[in-house]
């Protein structure tokens, strides 16, 4: 008796999670845990997977004898499965229920900060550098990574301030503070957190992970060839739209 | 998301169960693998949709035992051809699996379509392109080609190991007795109806595994403190293997792997080419994926084998750069 109905129980579960990603993708939710190509791959996904599940719903009545030899065994005639499909969807709606925008601390302190070398961040250098109204050149880290092996971009940041938004963390990656943000790759799960260090004749005491705007003047040291700003202030601000910085998978391939 | 501030017991329960993580050797915090649970979801479902249907119109549209008409009588070279054919038809590892499936079960032999299920995410142009960029100013030419090297010769060595198997000794049952595939040689409606029904299928089977491995993936991909492996950073054979056992943990794309390598600056060029190698065949997500197809005796068997192998040929190659 049931089993007349699993292709239906089938195609509304199937659509169900198809609803879900597109709730997602027009909230803008989906902004924080996927690059952009990827979010537009789910979305035509998630649209195909619902036209399946719409034909699905309906297919006995598009089309009863749809295969003669066979029409038990093709349906999809395990309760067990949609039923355990159907309680990991339970979970997953939960997890995107109860998920943040960004990760906490315990994840920045686990996967360790990286400087990456400037080949790795792969932004474009060419890119002019915004001021605000005092002067101040608007950057990210990536920035000022990318500035590294470019002296045009580093003599002309050299002779500014700049003011970088990251978050605040001590005594990480054996540097007394840095300024951390998270660089997605393709998506949130392979994010990884990229550091600038901080020379500050002031303390700070914030807490780790605090979001803080740094103004202050970017200087190659001589140890290691790596820049650090020299802090002139540090102030707490509110989280970026988007708390990760995302690589630019297509610049200069 | 997050979660509504009139719902405290809710709020308070996750509260609890950060508390108890936190006691334990893995810093699990539930709002964190959430986030990562989430992410690799979305990340690997637009692509497992479209191994699905694409598993669906094989199922429907290719005549049983058609590809077998068209590949070599040569076994030998059969393989090579499979584990070529990433390159003209890249499928990445959350794709490939109800591809392969559905192929086998179309009665391609269990070799050539374990041949490309092994090289197909790691021998294409996408995976070339995406470790040369993450490896500029590393040897990037040396290191995309090496991965894709060691790639392709685990893919062809496990396809030439399985040439004289039986397939009942590697493949689970259902494969064997759950669609007795022939070919649907009715009306194109027909065929239409019967492809949606396989899509659908073969989408829940292969999707529950992908969410239990996913949420596994994201417990062990948040909770442990990666640092641990500094300590073994610069020693080439530990090295290598912890940074092997650090892709089978992480599960990562084979597209984004190599930006995560090249930033393993203490590590060995055997260490990162072992990550970067080994991932892609084998990690704790596929594990989930691949039990949809093989059993467990045999999975057992590969995941040793394929260890030991990717292993032996980073640290080879390795020492050729030295």
């Amino acid at each position: 008796m049931i089993k007349k109905y699993y292709d239906s129980l089938a195609g509304a579960t199937l659509m169900l999670l198809s609803f879900l990603i597109i709730f997602l993708f027009f909230m803008g939710n989906i902004k924080y845990y996927l690059q952009p190509l990827f979010q537009y791959l789910s979305i035509i996904s998630s649209i195909l997977l619902f036209m399946v599940g719409l034909i699905l719903t309906v297919l006995k009545k598009l089309n009863p004898k749809d295969c003669y030899e066979c029409n038990d065994i093709h349906s999809i005639d395990n309760e067990n499965q949609i039923f355990i499909f159907s309680i990991l969807l339970i979970v997953f709606y939960l997890a995107a229920m109860i998920s943040p925008n960004e990760f906490s601390v315990t994840v920045l302190e686990n996967r360790g900060v990286s400087r990456l070398a400037s080949s790795q961040t792969n932004d474009n250098l060419e890119r002019n550098f915004t001021q605000n109204k005092d002067g101040n050149y608007i950057l990210e880290i990536t920035d000022i990574l990318n500035s590294i092996n470019n002296n045009e971009s580093i003599s002309k940041l050299n002779k500014n301030k700049i003011e970088v938004v990251g978050q605040f963390m001590n005594n990480i990656s054996g540097e007394e503070i840095i300024l951390v943000r998270m660089l997605m790759f393709c998506c949130a799960a392979d994010a990884r957190p990229i550091g600038i260090a901080l020379e500050s004749k002031d303390k700070y005491a914030l807490n780790d992970s605090t979001w803080v705007s740094v103004i202050g003047t970017i200087q190659i040291r001589d140890k290691d060839n790596f820049p650090v700003i020299l802090v002139d202030n540090i102030t707490q601000t509110t989280k970026p739209d988007e708390p990760m910085l995302r690589y630019n998978l297509f610049n200069k391939i | 998301m997050i979660i509504n501030k009139e719902n405290i017991l809710l709020r308070n329960l996750l509260k609890y169960l950060n508390l108890l993580f936190k006691m334990s050797l893995i810093q699990i915090n539930i709002h964190d693998v959430a986030f990562s649970f989430v992410s690799i979801i979305l990340e690997g479902l637009p692509f497992l949709i479209f191994g699905a249907i694409i598993s669906g119109i094989i199922s429907a549209f290719l005549p049983s035992n058609y590809i077998i008409k068209i590949l070599p009588k040569n076994r030998f070279l059969a393989v090579v051809i499979a584990g070529l054919a990433g390159i003209f038809l890249p499928v990445c590892e959350c794709a490939v699996v109800p591809v392969v499936r559905r192929l086998i079960k179309k009665g391609l032999p269990v070799s050539y379509a374990f041949t490309y299920l092994l090289a197909s995410p790691i021998v294409n142009f996408l995976v070339a392109a995406s470790t040369f960029l993450a490896f500029r100013g590393q040897n990037p030419l040396f290191m995309a080609s090496s991965r894709i090297g060691i790639g392709f010769a685990i893919a062809i060595g496990a396809g030439i190991i399985l040439l004289n198997a039986k397939p009942r000794s590697i493949l689970k049952e259902d494969m064997f007795n759950d669609e007795k595939e022939h070919d649907h040689g009715q009306s194109k409606k027909d065929k239409f109806s019967h492809a949606i029904r396989v899509s659908a299928g073969d989408f829940i089977t292969v999707g529950s595994l992908f969410l239990v491995g996913a949420f596994i993936v994201s417990i062990l991909n948040t909770g442990i403190n990666r640092q641990l492996l500094s300590v073994v950073g610069e020693h080439n054979i530990f090295g290598t293997v912890s940074l092997m056992l650090l892709a089978f943990v992480l599960s990562l794309c084979s597209t984004s792997d190599a930006f995560l390598a090249s930033t393993f600056s203490q590590f060995s060029v055997a260490a990162k080419l072992g990550f970067m190698s080994l991932g892609p065949i084998l990690d704790i997500k596929l594990l989930f994926f691949y039990r949809s197809i093989f059993k467990k005796s045999f999975l057992i068997k590969f995941a040793i084998g394929a260890f030991i192998s990717v292993l032996v040929l980073s640290i080879s190659i390795g020492a050729l750069i030295k």
